[in-house]
This record gives C-alpha cells, sequence and structure tokens, in this order.
C-alpha cells in the first residue's frame, strides 16, 4: 500500500485522486519464496458491544405535562412516585387481540435503562485467512481464501464475508513477461431499516430511545400471536423488535475485480507495459416491509439490482536512464482508458401474501419502479499523460507531469481538459560536506500542482421522468399511472449545457527532519489549495420551475498544516524501546466567491436542514432554521406562548469543519512484546445531531429529570408579526417573563433545545471529542522457540478499539459519540440522523506462518 | 523489431479509438425523453396540481381553519415557512413546470386542445396561490435560468391577468383543428365544452371573489350577469370540474386523505364542533362525512357518547391514543365507509338525520386500507358551487336571478352529487331519496325566508360550507370575504387568524427578490 499525499498523484492516477492517492497494490506473485513463509494463516475474534448508551431518568413515566397519555413518545407524565400501577398498555390498545391484558394493572416504573440495554446484544467478529505463495525464478503464485463474519449489536444484523484471490506472474523466454491477478469477494448483509423520519418506516434504531420509560419493551409483547403484526404502544410506528425480525434490508454484494499486465523491457534503459483491468459487481439488495406493519399494513418487497462495471486499459512508456554518473532521467508517457457503467433495475411488489417469504413471488402485485439517478448509467474518458522525474544522485529531485482528460461528461466544446504540476524535493543534509551531528535527515519539499475534474453523467442535460411519484403528507405518496393513464414530467434539476471541468491548484510544501539519529522525526507539511468551478448542484427558487440547478461554483481555499512527529524518547540496549507519534492535522476552508451569488445552499435533507455555502465563510455550513433576535442579540420571545420566534430564513447554523485534528500514538516493544495505545482529539466541527434533539425532546434521559421548576429563557418580548420588540410604555424592551415548563423547553415549535419544532440552531453541538482509540498488546515467538517447530514465525495479540471516548459538549447523559455521523461522506457534512451505535471491539489475534 | 511492431500496434489502437468522437458521445441519458411529450405531461400535471392543492397541506390546513376536520398544530395556527413549502415548491417546480412546457409546445405545434387546457389548467392553480399565500412570483416565474429570482407580483395584478389567461384558454380550444387529447385528459376526457364551461365557472369565482374591491364591484356584477347570459357554466353535477381519484393501491392512485385516515395512524381528528353543528342542525350529510370507529368513542371525550368522539378546534393537549376509536372521515368525498350504524340518543325530532335503515346490531370497525375504494374526488368548482356563488353575488350585488332559488339548486346539486358518489363503482351506502332531499332544502329555504338580509347572506355561506366539505380552500375564501358561517374560537390558538399562508422556507432562503414572510394578520388583496 502507497499513500500518494495531495494532487501530485493525480497525473498519474487521473482526477479522482486530486486529493492524494491509496495505491493498493494487491499481490501478483512475489520473487522467490522462503521456505517457513510459504502459508500464512491469520485468525481473530472479537467481541462488540455498544460503545455508550443515554443514561435514562428513572422519575417520570409516560406522558404529557406531568400527564399520564399513553401512545405518545414522551416521558413528560407523572412521577412514578405518585402511582402505583397503571392500565396494562397493550390490552388499552389492543383489547379484542389480548383480552387477558384488558383490566390488567402493572407496576408504574422505570423501564428505560433496560428497554435500551436489553435490545442491542453483544456482537463478535471472526476472521479467518490463508494465504499461500510459491514459486521459482521464472514464475510465481499467490493464492488466498478469507472469510469474515460479523454479528451486529442489534439483533439479526449480521454481516458476511468470503474472499478468494489468485495472482501470479511470469518471465517468458521470448522476452516479455505478464502479471494477472483475480479476486472475488461475496458478502452477505442483513439489516435492519433505517429511515430517518418519524412515522416514515419501521426504523427500530430511531425509535427504541424514545420508547417511554414507563413501558416495559422487554417484556411486553410485540407481536400479534393470531395475525403476526407488530404490537406496539404507539400507533403509526413498529416495535423495534418486530422490526427487526419481519422488515430486513438484506444485500448480497458479489464482487470480482482482477487485472492483466503484459510488457516487456526492449532495452535495458525502456519498459513499455500495458494493464487492463477490471472491477464489477452486482448487488442484489432487498428491503422487506413486514406484512403487519403500522405504516405498510399489507406489507412489501423492494428488490434491487444493481450491476457496477468499471473497465481500465492503461499503457505505461517508461524510460529510466542514469546521465551521466549523478543524474538519473525517468519518464513515463501513457495513455489511459476507461469506462464506467451502472445498470439498475428496482421492482417493488406489495401485499405480502405468506408472511416470512420474502420473495416477489410471494407479492400481490409487482410494479418496476423508476431508478434514483437512471436505469443505465455510463461515462468514458481518455487520457494522455507524462510524468519527468530528474534525480541528481540521491538527494535532488524535479518532477514535472502533465495530463490531458477528455470526458463524456462534460459538453463536446469544454470536455479536454489539460493539467500540469511540477515539484522538487531536495534532501539538503546530503549538500553539507560534515553535517551538524544533530541533524540526521533533512529534506524540503514544494509543489504545484493542477487537477481537472470531470462532472458526473448526464449532468448537461434537464430530462424528462416517466410515471412520476407525487408526495402528499401520507405516509404512502401517490403513484403513477394514474387512473391507467401513464405520465411525464420535466425533471426539477436543471442542467447545465455549458459546465466545465473543474480544477484545483494546490501548492504544497514541506520538509521531513530526522534528528539525533533518528530519536526524533519531524514531518511538516502546508499546503494551499484553490478549487475553482468546482461542478456542483445548488438549490434555486421554486419559482423559476427547478429545484436544484448544476453549476460550475466559483472559488474555495484549503489551507492546512500536517504536522507528523515521530518519537523515540527510550532505546534501550536490551531491547526496551518506546516511540510515540504525534499527527496533527489543521485546515481552514473559505469560500471565496460563488460565481455572483453571496450564498448558496444545497443538500437539503429534510424541510429545514441542509447544507450552505455563503462567501467568505467556511465551506459546506450547516444550514437550518434559526430565531428571531433583536439588534442586541437578545431571543425574540413570544408573549402568547412564552416560547422563541422562528425567522423568515434559513441561514447558517454551524460550521463541520473541525479545528484541529490530532492523534497520538505510544508503542512499547520488549523482546517480541508491544503494546500499544492511540488516543486521538478531534477539536470543534459542529454536528446538527436529530438523534440528540429527539432524545431531549422525549424527555427519556437524565439532562431533563429535573422537572420540579418553571424556566425562563432569557430574551426579550417580541411580536411575532412585525418581528420586532415590544416596547413597554417607556419605549424600554420587555425582558422575558414568562414561565414555561421544562417539557415546553424541549419540545415543540419554539422550543430552546430538541425537536419537534426546535430551531435548528439549539439543535447543533460542538463535536469535539477525545478518545482512546486503540490499544493492543501483541507477542511475537522467538525463532528459536520455533526451530523444531514446522512454524516459521508466530504471533499473537490482544486488542481494544474505541474503549473509551468523550464528546464533552453534548448533553452529559446522552454518552454520545460524534463519530455516529450518518451523512458523514460527501457533499453533507455535520448531520447525525439515525444510525446504528458505534461499537467497543475486544479481540484476540493469531498469526503463523508455515 | 517484432515486438516493437505489437507495441506500436497497441499504442496506435489506443489511439485511434481515443481520438474517435463517438466513443465520447454518450452523455445522453438513455433513460429518460429529452423532449416534452404532450399526451404524457398533461395528465402529470393534471394529478400534480390535484395532489398538491386537494391532497396537500394547503387544504388540509384550510379543512381545519374552517374546521371541517381538525389537527393539533394547525388549528392552534402554529405555521412557519416549513409547513406550507412542499406544496409551493411543486406547484412550480412540477406542476407549472410542465404546465408551462405544454403551453410552449403545445403553441408551437398547434396543439390548441392541449394550449387551452393548460392556460387554464393555470389560470386555476395561481388564483389559488393568490388566494393562499397573496403575492406570488406569476410574471417572472417559471423562467429557468433566464431568472432565477423572480419577482413577488401583487395579487391583484395576477388576479388581472389570470382573467385574459383564462379567456386566450377558451380562445385555444376554440381554434382549428382542435385535435381532443381524449383520454389522457384525467377531468373532461378532452371535451372543449365542458373545459369551456369549467373556465366560465372559474371567471365567475374570481369576479365574487373580488366583489368587495371597490373599483372591481361593478365590473365584478358585469361580468358575472353576462356569464348568466352566456349559459356556459357549470349547471350539472357531470359538468362538474372535479378530480377522480383511483382504487388502486398499487400503483397508488386514492384520495390522500383516504391514505392518510384508513389506516392505523391518522392525520386528522373529526372536528367536534362541526360534527355537533350537523347533528344539531339535522343534517343526514353527517352520516356520509363521518365514519365511527365505535359507537362510544371516549378516551378524553366523552361529552358525546354516540361515537363521535373528535377534538374541539385549537385543543393544546397532546395527541391522544385514540386512533382506534376516534370517529374518522366517512365515504364522501374521500372513498371510505358509509356510517350506517344507529346513532344513539338521536332526537325525535329529527326528520332527515334518522336510524331508519341503520345496521342492526351496529357494524362499526377500526378502519385499515381495505375500507372503503379510496377513489374519492377534489370538488374545484361543482355545480352546486355554481348555485351558491351566484346567491351569493345575486344578494350582495343584485346580479341576475333570485338567491333564493340558487341556494335552493346549491344544496340539491350537493346531495344529487352525493348520492351519485355513493352509487359509483366500489363505494357502499345508502342514497337519500329524493323526497327527503326536497323536504330537506324546503328547510333550508324556510330558513332563508326567515332571515334579515345579513340572515340571508349566512343561510347561504353555511349552507355551501357545509356542502363543501372536501375543499377547505373554498370554504376558507368564503370565510374570510363574508365573515360565514360562524366559528368556534379556537380553544388556545399560538397565533390571530390568519388571514394568509406562510411561503416556502426554500423559496425565501433561494429568492433573493423574496419579500419578508407574510404576516398571518395581513388580509389578501380582495379580503375588505
Amino acid at each position: 500500500m502507497t499513500v500518494l499525499k495531495g494532487a501530485a498523484a493525480a497525473a498519474l492516477y487521473g482526477s479522482r485522486a486530486a486529493n492524494g492517492a491509496i495505491v493498493i497494490t494487491t499481490k501478483s506473485g512475489k520473487k522467490k519464496t522462503r521456505k517457513g513463509l510459504e502459508i500464512a494463516y491469520n485468525t481473530s475474534y472479537s467481541t462488540e458491544q455498544i460503545a455508550g448508551r443515554p443514561e435514562y431518568q428513572t422519575t417520570y413515566g409516560q406522558g404529557t405535562e406531568w400527564d399520564t397519555r399513553y401512545g405518545v413518545f414522551g416521558s413528560w407524565g407523572a412521577p412514578y412516585a405518585a402511582i402505583d400501577s397503571i392500565l396494562h398498555p397493550v390490552g388499552v390498545r389492543y383489547p379484542a387481540v389480548f383480552p387477558g391484558l384488558v383490566g390488567k394493572k402493572v407496576n408504574y416504573e422505570p423501564f428505560g435503562q433496560q428497554n435500551y440495554d436489553n435490545f442491542y446484544q453483544k456482537g463478535y467478529v471472526y476472521e479467518n485467512a490463508l494465504n499461500v505463495s510459491g514459486g521459482s525464478e521464472k514464475s510465481n503464485l499467490t493464492a488466498g481464501f478469507s472469510r469474515t463474519e460479523n454479528k451486529g449489536i442489534v439483533p439479526f444484523n449480521a454481516i458476511s464475508r468470503t474472499t478468494f484471490n489468485i495472482g501470479g506472474n511470469a518471465q517468458l523466454s521470448n522476452g516479455f513477461y505478464v502479471n494477472g491477478s483475480l479476486s472475488y469477494v461475496n458478502t452477505n448483509q442483513t439489516s435492519p431499516q433505517l429511515t430517518s423520519s418519524i412515522g416514515s418506516g419501521p426504523s427500530a434504531i430511531e425509535i427504541l430511545p424514545w420508547t417511554p420509560t414507563s413501558y416495559d419493551l422487554t417484556g411486553y409483547p410485540f407481536q400479534n400471536p393470531v395475525t403476526g403484526a407488530s404490537v406496539y404502544d404507539r400507533f403509526g410506528v413498529d416495535n423495534p423488535y418486530w422490526s427487526v425480525r419481519n422488515s430486513p434490508f438484506t444485500s448480497k454484494v458479489d464482487r470480482y475485480f482482477g487485472k492483466f499486465t503484459i510488457g516487456l523491457d526492449p532495452l535495458s534503459w525502456l519498459n513499455i507495459q500495458y494493464t487492463a483491468g477490471f472491477n464489477a459487481y452486482t448487488d442484489r439488495r432487498r428491503n422487506v416491509n413486514g406484512r403487519g406493519g403500522e405504516v405498510f399494513p399489507n406489507g412489501n418487497i423492494t428488490e434491487d439490482n444493481i450491476y457496477r462495471q468499471e473497465l481500465d486499459g492503461n499503457l505505461l512508456v517508461t524510460v529510466n536512464r542514469d546521465l551521466g554518473p549523478n543524474w538519473n532521467l525517468r519518464a513515463i508517457l501513457g495513455n489511459n482508458i476507461n469506462q464506467r457503467m451502472t445498470e439498475r433495475s428496482v421492482v417493488f411488489g406489495d401485499g405480502i401474501i405468506v408472511p416470512g417469504i420474502a420473495n416477489l413471488n410471494n407479492t400481490r402485485i409487482q410494479l418496476v419502479q423508476p431508478v434514483p439517478g437512471g436505469n443505465l448509467v455510463k461515462q468514458r474518458f481518455f487520457a494522455f499523460f507524462g510524468d519527468v522525474q530528474l534525480a541528481y544522485r540521491d538527494f535532488a529531485f524535479l518532477n514535472v507531469v502533465a495530463r490531458n482528460d477528455i470526458s463524456s461528461t462534460l459538453p463536446r466544446n469544454n470536455r479536454s481538459y489539460f493539467y500540469p504540476g511540477v515539484n522538487g524535493s531536495l534532501v539538503f543534509t546530503e549538500l553539507f560536506g560534515t553535517r551538524p551531528k544533530f541533524l540526521s535527515f533533512g529534506k524540503i519539499r514544494a509543489g504545484y500542482t493542477i487537477v481537472g475534474n470531470e462532472a458526473s453523467a448526464y449532468q448537461t442535460q434537464t430530462v424528462f421522468g416517466i410515471n412520476p411519484g407525487f408526495s402528499n403528507p401520507s405516509p404512502v405518496n401517490n403513484a403513477s399511472p394514474f387512473n391507467g393513464v401513464n405520465t411525464l414530467t420535466q425533471s426539477n434539476r436543471l442542467g447545465s449545457n455549458t459546465l466545465r471541468p473543474e480544477f484545483i491548484r494546490e501548492f504544497e510544501t514541506g520538509t521531513e527532519l530526522r534528528f539525533f539519529n533518528d530519536r526524533i522525526g519531524l514531518d511538516l507539511t502546508y499546503y494551499n489549495k484553490i478549487s475553482s468551478a468546482q461542478i456542483f448542484t445548488v438549490e434555486v427558487a421554486p419559482s423559476s420551475g427547478y429545484l436544484t440547478r448544476v453549476v460550475n461554483l466559483g472559488r474555495v481555499r484549503n489551507a492546512g498544516i500536517e504536522i507528523g512527529l515521530d518519537l523515540t524518547p527510550v532505546q534501550l540496549s536490551n531491547g526496551l524501546k518506546w516511540t510515540a507519534y504525534v499527527a496533527f492535522t489543521r485546515n481552514r476552508n473559505i469560500v471565496l466567491d460563488l460565481g455572483g451569488p453571496r450564498e448558496l445552499t444545497y443538500n437539503s435533507i429534510t424541510g429545514t436542514i441542509g447544507s450552505m455555502h455563503v462567501v467568505g465563510q467556511p465551506y459546506g455550513l450547516i444550514r437550518g432554521e434559526y430565531y428571531l433576535r433583536d439588534t442586541e442579540n437578545n431571543l425574540l420571545i413570544n408573549p402568547l406562548t412564552g416560547k422563541a420566534i422562528l425567522a423568515d430564513r434559513q441561514g447558517p447554523v454551524g460550521d463541520p469543519n473541525p479545528d484541529f485534528i490530532l492523534g497520538l500514538t505510544n508503542t512499547v516493544t520488549y523482546k517480541g512484546f508491544t503494546l500499544s495505545a492511540l488516543v486521538d482529539w478531534r477539536q470543534g466541527g459542529d454536528i446538527l445531531s436529530v438523534s440528540v434533539a429527539e432524545m431531549l425532546s422525549r424527555g427519556i434521559t437524565r439532562d431533563n429529570e429535573d422537572r420540579n421548576q418553571v424556566l425562563v429563557p432569557p430574551g426579550v418580548l417580541g411580536d411575532p408579526n412585525t418581528k420586532l420588540p415590544i416596547l413597554g410604555a417607556d419605549g424600554a424592551k420587555k425582558p422575558n417573563n414568562i414561565p414555561i415548563s421544562v417539557n415546553e423547553f424541549y419540545f415543540g415549535t419554539g422550543a430552546f433545545a430538541g425537536s419537534q419544532g426546535t430551531a435548528d440552531e439549539f439543535r447543533v453541538w460542538d463535536a469535539t471529542t477525545f478518545r482512546l482509540r486503540e490499544v493492543s498488546f501483541g507477542y511475537q515467538l522467538p525463532a528459536s522457540l520455533l526451530k523444531r517447530t514446522p512454524f516459521g514465525s508466530a504471533s499473537l495479540s490482544v486488542s481494544g478499539r474505541n474503549l473509551w471516548y468523550l464528546a464533552p459538549n453534548f448533553p452529559k447523559y446522552m454518552n454520545f459519540d460524534p463519530e455516529v455521523n450518518s451523512l458523514g461522506a460527501g457533499n453533507g457534512q455535520g448531520f447525525d440522523l439515525v444510525a446504528i451505535p458505534t461499537t467497543r471491539r475486544l479481540g484476540v489475534n493469531l498469526r503463523v506462518t508455515f | 523489431m517484432k515486438i516493437i511492431k505489437i507495441i506500436l500496434f497497441t499504442l496506435g489502437l489506443t489511439v485511434g479509438l481515443s481520438g474517435c468522437n463517438q466513443f465520447l458521445d454518450i452523455n445522453v441519458d438513455p433513460n429518460t425523453p429529452s423532449q416534452p411529450v404532450l399526451e404524457l405531461l398533461l395528465p402529470a400535471t393534471q394529478a400534480s396540481m390535484v395532489i398538491n392543492i386537494g391532497g396537500g397541506t394547503v387544504n388540509r390546513t384550510a379543512t381545519v381553519i374552517v374546521q371541517h376536520a381538525t389537527q393539533n398544530g394547525a388549528s392552534r395556527f402554529d405555521f412557519s415557512g416549513a409547513t406550507f413549502q412542499a406544496n409551493w415548491n411543486s406547484l412550480y417546480a412540477d406542476a407549472l413546470n410542465d404546465i408551462e412546457g405544454i403551453i410552449r409546445q403545445g403553441t408551437a405545434g398547434s396543439q390548441w386542445g392541449y394550449v387551452g387546457i393548460a392556460k387554464i389548467q393555470k389560470a386555476y392553480i395561481y388564483s389559488i396561490m393568490v388566494d393562499l399565500w397573496g403575492d406570488v412570483p406569476f410574471s417572472e416565474a417559471s423562467k429557468g435560468d433566464g431568472n432565477l429570482n423572480a419577482k413577488f407580483d401583487k395579487g391583484e395584478d395576477v388576479y388581472t391577468a389570470l382573467f385574459t389567461l383564462i379567456d386566450d384558454g377558451i380562445a385555444d380550444l376554440n381554434k382549428t383543428p382542435y385535435v381532443s387529447p381524449g383520454t389522457v385528459d384525467l377531468f373532461y376526457r378532452g371535451d372543449r365544452t365542458l373545459w369551456t364551461r369549467a373556465a366560465n365557472s372559474l371567471k365567475l369565482k374570481l369576479y365574487n371573489q373580488i366583489r368587495l374591491v371597490p373599483t372591481q364591484r361593478d365590473a365584478a356584477r358585469t361580468a358575472i350577469n353576462a356569464l348568466v347570459a352566456g349559459g356556459q357554466l357549470i349547471s350539472t353535477n357531470a359538468q362538474n370540474f372535479q378530480f377522480q381519484f383511483g382504487s388502486t393501491e398499487t400503483p397508488q392512485n386514492r384520495h390522500p386523505v383516504h391514505i392518510s385516515e384508513y389506516r392505523a395512524t391518522k392525520d386528522f381528528w373529526m372536528d367536534q364542533g362541526f360534527m355537533e353543528r350537523l347533528y344539531n342542525a339535522d343534517d343526514p350529510r353527517l352520516r356520509y362525512y363521518v365514519y365511527r370507529q365505535t359507537n362510544n368513542a371516549g378516551v378524553n371525550f366523552t361529552r358525546t357518547s354516540n361515537g363521535y368522539g373528535g377534538r374541539f378546534t385549537g385543543d393544546p393537549t397532546g395527541a391522544p391514543a385514540d386512533n382506534a376509536v376516534r370517529a374518522t372521515v366517512g365515504l364522501y368525498p374521500y372513498g371510505g365507509l358509509y356510517d350506517n350504524n344507529p346513532i344513539t340518543a338521536l332526537p325525535v325530532s329529527n326528520t332527515f338525520l334518522t336510524n331508519m335503515g341503520a345496521n342492526s346490531p351496529a357494524a362499526h370497525r377500526i378502519v385499515g386500507t381495505t375500507d372503503g375504494s379510496g377513489a374519492g374526488i377534489f370538488p374545484m368548482i361543482t355545480a352546486s358551487m355554481v348555485q351558491f356563488i351566484l346567491a351569493e353575488a345575486a344578494l350582495t350585488l343584485g346580479t341576475t336571478g333570485e338567491a333564493r332559488t340558487y341556494l335552493g339548486n346549491g344544496i340539491r346539486l350537493n346531495f344529487d352529487a352525493i348520492n351519485t358518489f355513493t352509487a359509483a363503482p366500489g363505494n357502499l351506502g345508502t342514497q337519500l331519496p329524493t323526497a327527503t332531499i326536497t323536504a330537506f332544502t324546503n328547510n333550508r329555504l324556510a330558513q332563508f325566508d326567515a332571515g334579515t338580509a345579513d340572515g340571508k347572506l349566512r343561510t347561504v355561506m353555511t349552507e355551501k360550507y357545509i356542502s363543501l366539505v372536501g375543499n377547505g380552500i373554498e370554504s376558507y375564501n368564503d370565510y374570510r370575504r363574508t365573515g360565514f358561517p360562524t366559528l368556534l374560537a379556537p380553544i388556545s390558538p399560538l397565533n390571530p387568524f390568519p388571514l394568509r399562508f406562510t411561503y416556502s422556507l426554500r423559496e425565501l432562503t433561494t429568492n433573493t427578490n423574496a419579500p419578508a414572510q407574510n404576516q398571518l394578520n395581513k388580509p389578501v388583496f380582495w379580503d375588505l
């Protein structure tokens, strides 16, 4: 595996390496193998547990405003101390199904913590891998097999992965060499559905924590004994236990990839080779909404078959020649052709006939569905590139790269784009005749690289969609054909036939220093990167006839430093060694211009939250609703309600970009023993956490257990119509004097933390996190001990991952792990909607070779 | 050297292939057409228009404001920029965008049938938007990247432009050659005489709407008289401008209110005040409008233990878990169930709402997706509404005709429409005998006769209000214009009575020419 930092990698690997590349070179057969190392076997077993869980309050049961009320997702009801028993909630909702529970009383007591704890189970990861390699001078072969089984912490959540690979190379007698590899990976996954808003589907993970604290989720029935339907306290939501059993999402992925290389060295300094590669997978996904659920009482099955294929051809002509005793020239000329294609079809089967059989044949009626993004998506590019490196001895390097891509995804006039780069490095310690003692190695480097990038397929046109759906406020949308008539509607995304390629211009400089015989090493990097004409889908005013539009954005700057510090504080002659590695990264980004507008919104996740860019501010701000304030930044409080007043528009409510990330690894080795620990610290970066906000609103944790009080949020009284402070007779503003209950503080329109109407600015938390990411202890058996055994080497280790974390700026009793980031990748950053909680792993690993 | 030749050949091949433009000319989306197809666009605009206006939050909220049914937030006037934005966004980005496409493409290809229908639909949508939001983007809307920040036109100016647009639409329908869109027209199957009636009735509705604007009063009177004289208004229920939903669930063609109410969760409670109004006024439509899931509803509302369990408007208390027991929407107009169960303690003085023919024993049920056809209607402009409008205009503007006659026709036509709906395939229920309808109508006419001038208008508007279940928007317009019927004060409102709706948060955030958010207490231009 090779890590290529920064944009410099892009010439050889194309624009997809604009932010650097990690090149994983799969084994295609090594040179001659050594006895005792021909077979390697690795096995490991880890247990997996939920990493953090909310701490439940034990004072109040289900209801609102101290009033016991069935069917609500709120634990704002009567205190446990006030009532001995209540009617069995299941008997109240299902008198006909459970006649025995009608009129039955159950103790009124807190079940919140055990409801949560009992649901999540202990999972495991069991991995076995066998690798074989062997060969001669002329040819060799490797083969491997591995299997991983993972039982998740959510019931019925499981993943298994099986891998085969084979590779080999041969030197032919006619001068050619060939190598190739082929891999097959099969992944089977069953997981609970994750939907992100109440009532729109059976999402066990989302609603589990909201379960009213006085409802015994573990003990009460979850299923109708006759029909098999879900049984739960709240309407419109499936019981989590029922949901994980009856409404699974399954995915079966078969991935196969490989490459074939043929080449020769016609001259001692000339190498020519061609590599043809493929990478393809099929993903057969099936989403089941079990029969008897609340949202889809008839049940349904959606089958989504995805086929993805990438073909790549790469020609490299490499010249590697010494120019005199001190100079070396390495020049690569190449050509790259690439095609990516996705074929996808979705069939929806409505009305499950026999519960438990997840097959489209088992549905009453089937309908082919429109595929998001299209059934067939294809894009191609070809490129010519060159990479010339001039080296003076082993310490001065000058590298010039250039690449020209021609992409199918851009309009014809703009689809060919050229991007060059230059960078150099100098090991300056080699310049000194006698270098200072303390400095064992010193290198400086600098580079300036441009990288161009293409669009996605079909962004240049505005298309029409066949038989669209029509959303309505009910849980199920309307669909076409309508009354037997087929329909067509223009897409809400306005394409752009003037799209240009995007470019990143990066200046990077750095130094690598090692002191005191490598006891201290320092790697320093500074970069300044300007992205221009970034291809982006932004939102437009609906009155234009469209909701989004593809544009070339203005300019964005990313500047930052990366520091790697390598320390060896202790290195004794008896073999005891302590090393420490500190990694620090800090990036600052700023939107310089947006090609006209001062701000642009994009990536709407719900009706009120999404992302936005604002000129002069960091990239990709969290967008949401906020409350009105007066000129002195006091919240305006509605005198009718005692709550805050929403502003007209959305605005930036958080910056998801962290201030810095610091990682510290300490490793102590002694005679085959290795003890290592990794701690990291992420400072800043906001997250809009819907799950924390919801839990606050539901009143389930100790965070809002203290309810024998009224709250008067700071602010001044304001008029919701004029949006101005209300002035008294003396012309002065009136400070808020309206007390509200704790329940009101956390719930409903204008609330000050939580959900269900709370402005998004009060749903954002600083995600600073301290974490003990990994601790491991290993032992490598000494060779002397293995002499008489068939083993070449053997090692044993135990490790723990994600052992401890602290996110101090989140509500304390949530024990929230900000790394649960359901929208971490892609354009949207800084949102936690609904995800399976993070886990803590404890495991043991054994590796032997023979 | 042979090897070099092979390499050069390979190189040549790749370069040769690369040079080929055909290799790269693949960026046309093969999955969807890039050109509009009129006969596919038209039904999409119709479904989109009706689902957003009739089935969307705007009509649901209007329904709650006028207390045909109730919801927690809406009945307390708890509105924000997020409340109505789905409908606003979709009306512009789906319905109106495709309508403009039809007008453009159809005009270029002389497809006047499509163009005429599209213009009438456009006028209907914009008139509703002005009624609900006041000033809206119109003259600069739907321009794509030609204008991304459309200005908001004054509601009054939009109305003026709509009268012209309707006339243009009628003129287009009369151009030759007329090629009928046929069955792809989900309203009238391409019948241009019916579209002309719908267009004229829309004009009637709009002129009556602006009758309080002093400068428009005389023009409205003249125009209404001309429309009456022209005889081309919707005059029978078969001519109704209404959307017929389907009964299939896959694809989902049912009335959105049926989808949301005939399941375990519900979007509405029936409004306690409205149910009691019908009950106390001896109105037999109660059995069609409301279905009781039990005869003993009462988690928190044992006030009427006859199964008519709803909530009073503006109730601030949390939602009770009464989904399985509360009364819900009935057969008309959403395609649910007809309530043929006995009503306990029904006064003997009642002559219209009776227990005659009711099931014995009662057969209440907890409604689910299989109950009723779901083939509801969204009544946009019906023959009954036309008569009520003429009654109002006759009373207030002195237009042609007798208000009393119009009132009688309006009531009768509504009952006839309910009877026809009841008899439609898939629906089950008892039709009201003609004698009952006549007697009921006469009863209401007697009320009209006994009233003062104000009382006469009250009777007309109250009867219209009761007949308008399913179209809360028109009732909301009527209430703002006339102040009738008398509505109950919400128990605990969070805002003043809304005289207009809030704009789309997304529009305000993305359109640099957007004004400040609407103030709920500011009336629209015709509400004086």
